[in-house]
């Protein structure tokens, strides 16, 4: 696995450039966005319709066009959560930037890492993708999550990231 | 723990690391604590005259853990050892919790009216990093808990000796701090607690005995519509007797909260040891605590417009967990100097920090748009609002709203001429405020992370604010942000810091 890894990323510690999201995180950012909130709108707004008495056929294709309006509009979110997600790693920190219209770039350096997570739901494991948390000891900003990972960048970026012995002082 | 362990240590323990039990009457006070989390809710049902079941079953409660806490008097015992401490507890569960003294970060002794009556007192040890102390005990006699912490302590400064050359202790403790009657007084006017303290009890009664409270209200505005209507006063007189009676609650919140500092404050010494602070203070409940110096994260300094008129200024500090937190959950250390004159506390802040760096000499200003910006926001609000409330109230509710504005722009004007930020070798810091006054700053070894957000506002200006992250921080209290600088030298700053923060070794 290691000697994969090394052989696919090594170009990224020299060119220290922003690198986005894998592509397949598109459709599984945008899938997911469209069926939660699909499921989130058509469930409530079918139940506020069947609660009336009168004509719910009409009125339950209004919730279904409802739901196909927003989850639209969620998918469009998702795709540009997805588009504008880069991440960068040099010597001193990882850093990852997201958004255009709330622009905010997080900087974790890499002596502040307390310990990683890396995790890999079912629709990840499926399209090769991952999920990493980095802790810090941190107070309002003490877990960067960042999904939408290439498995191989994921798992490279949890080895060099984990936390190297410092010697503790205490 | 395995039994192997627990008979080496047996054998290495000498005569002198006897066995030691809590002292014989603190069964007494740890029936005491639970009893007060039932007495309010018993309180209100004596005087609501409701659930005489409950009551009943109160009482059989009552009676359970009396037997419990007297159990549990008989199974805590503890060892002192060379280099740890072994507690061994549990009724039915046991447990041996075996805890090196370098762990143990801090040794706080709380006293209240109760425990100095039979003199003794309850002890936490502090380990880093957890929030739930290693250990408590409830209760200790007073001898047995100040040998406990000279012992403690007295291993960690021998510990610090021997990691750290360049550091060279005092010998002695040194008062750093002291408040006077007059400084507590003043502390209470300034910092207005009663106001949290009612706040909460009118929250907690709304909650807990709606009809009680209700009912109180009710005769309470009853009684002054009564008043003032057989006063004849007219709508003018109502309203400023309305006014005065407001002005009269206002003092007595601020007489209250100056009976509150004195009670919390009375005495307040800040004195170090090596490099560590230990705060003591209380009027009937004493309280001792102790931080080493490292272990503080960020500053909080303020001056507000009472702080101005006394000349005093108030230092506040976030310590990474590990630090006793008491009843509110909230480090009884975070009011490191409640109040010192600008000149002493510049001079203690440089002690603690050990650095000539503060007082800052060089302080940058930021963008220059920043007082639009810090305008813009509230001002399009309040102009909403306004319009919004010209449709539903008379036009002239809504040109009073329009007043603000003036007020917002003065109040950006003001904000913008004070702030700005420092960024020296070892420091970041950043000062706010208007009418009250902050400044904030951390070392930047400190820092766990960083992050740069630019709104939609912040594009149109070129702007962006760079948000600090510490360990420790209070999700009440602001956060440690410098605002508004120009996007090209946040990002510099960004990169300078994270060059710095990796340079540095992890600061625990």
């Amino acid at each position: 696995m290691t000697t994969e890894v090394t052989q696919e990323t090594p170009a990224l510690d020299s060119t220290q450039q922003w690198r986005p999201l894998a592509a397949s995180a598109r459709n599984v950012f945008m899938g997911v966005a469209v069926v939660w909130t699909f499921v989130l709108t058509l469930v409530p707004a079918s139940i506020a319709v069947i609660a009336e008495d009168d004509s719910p056929l009409l009125y339950l294709l209004g919730a279904l066009m409802l739901a196909c309006f927003t989850s639209g509009i969620a998918a469009y979110i998702a795709f540009n959560r997805w588009r504008n997600t880069y991440w960068r790693l040099d010597d001193e920190a990882l850093y990852v930037r997201r958004g255009k219209t709330w622009f905010k770039q997080i900087c974790v350096p890499r002596s502040r890492v307390q310990h990683l997570d890396f995790e890999r739901g079912p629709l990840e494991r499926r399209n090769g993708l991952a999920t990493l948390v980095v802790h810090t000891a941190g107070s309002h900003e003490r877990a960067l999550r960042q999904s939408g990972l290439l498995l191989t960048d994921a798992e490279y970026l949890r080895d060099v990231l984990v936390p190297k012995d410092r010697g503790s002082s205490e | 723990m395995s039994n192997t362990e627990e008979i080496d240590a047996a054998n290495i323990a000498t005569a002198s690391e006897k066995l030691r039990r809590l002292h014989p009457l603190s069964w007494l006070f740890v029936l005491v604590l639970q009893l007060r989390q039932f007495a309010f809710p018993l309180i209100i049902l004596l005087f609501t005259g409701r659930g005489d079941r409950y009551e009943l079953w109160s009482l059989v409660g009552v009676a359970a853990l009396a037997i419990y806490s007297v159990f549990q008097y008989f199974t805590y015992r503890y060892r002192v050892l060379d280099d740890e401490l072994i507690v061994r507890s549990g009724v039915f569960q046991k447990s041996v919790r075996h805890i090196p003294f370098s762990r143990i970060q801090n040794v706080s002794i709380t006293q209240n009216v109760l425990h100095r009556l039979f003199n003794v007192a309850e002890v936490k040890l502090e380990a880093a990093g957890g929030v739930k102390p290693e250990a408590q005990m409830r209760v200790l006699s007073l001898a047995d808990a100040h040998e406990l912490e000279e012992l403690i302590r007295g291993h960690a400064m021998v510990a610090q000796m021997a990691t750290s050359a360049v550091d060279t202790p005092a010998a002695d403790t040194e008062i750093l701090h002291k408040l006077s009657v007059i400084d507590v007084v003043k502390l209470g006017l300034i910092n207005n607690r009663g106001m949290l303290v009612i706040g909460a009890a009118v929250g907690f009664s709304f909650q807990g005995a709606g009809d009680l409270m209700g009912s109180l209200i009710n005769k309470g505005v009853k009684y002054l519509f009564g008043w003032s209507d057989s006063m004849h006063l007219g709508a003018s007189g109502t309203a400023l007797s309305v006014a005065f009676a407001i002005v009269v609650f206002l003092i007595l919140v601020r007489l209250f909260s100056v009976l509150i500092a004195l009670l919390q404050y009375y005495g307040f010494s800040l004195s170090q040891l090596g490099r560590r602070l230990t705060v003591q203070r209380g009027l009937l409940s004493r309280l001792r605590s102790s931080l080493p110096l490292r272990r503080i994260q960020a500053y909080g300094l303020s001056e507000g417009w009472l702080h101005r008129r006394f000349n005093k200024r108030s230092l506040k500090v976030d310590s990474a967990a590990g630090v006793a937190m008491n009843e509110e959950n909230k480090s009884p250390l975070r009011d490191l100097v409640p109040l010192a004159e600008p000149k002493e506390m510049d001079e203690l802040i440089a002690r603690f920090l050990a650095s000539d760096q503060w007082p800052i000499q060089t302080w940058h200003s930021l963008h220059k748009a920043a007082w639009q910006r810090e305008f813009m926001l509230p001002a399009l609000f309040v102009s909403i609002a306004g319009v919004a409330g010209a449709f539903f109230y008379p036009a002239y509710a809504a040109i009073l709203v329009l007043l603000i504005i003036p007020v917002l722009f003065l109040r950006a004007k003001v904000w913008s001429a004070h702030a700005a930020f420092a960024h020296t070798d070892h420091l970041i810091a950043v000062r706010e405020g208007w009418l009250s006054r902050e400044w904030r700053f951390a070392e930047i070894s400190k820092l766990q992370g960083l992050s740069l957000r630019e709104g939609i506002l912040d594009r149109r200006y070129g702007m962006a604010s760079l948000y600090l992250d510490t360990a420790g921080a209070q999700a009440m209290s602001s956060t440690f942000r410098i605002p508004y600088l120009p996007r090209e030298q946040a990002n510099i700053l960004m990169a300078q810091l994270s060059t710095k923060i990796s340079q540095g070794p992890l600061p625990f």
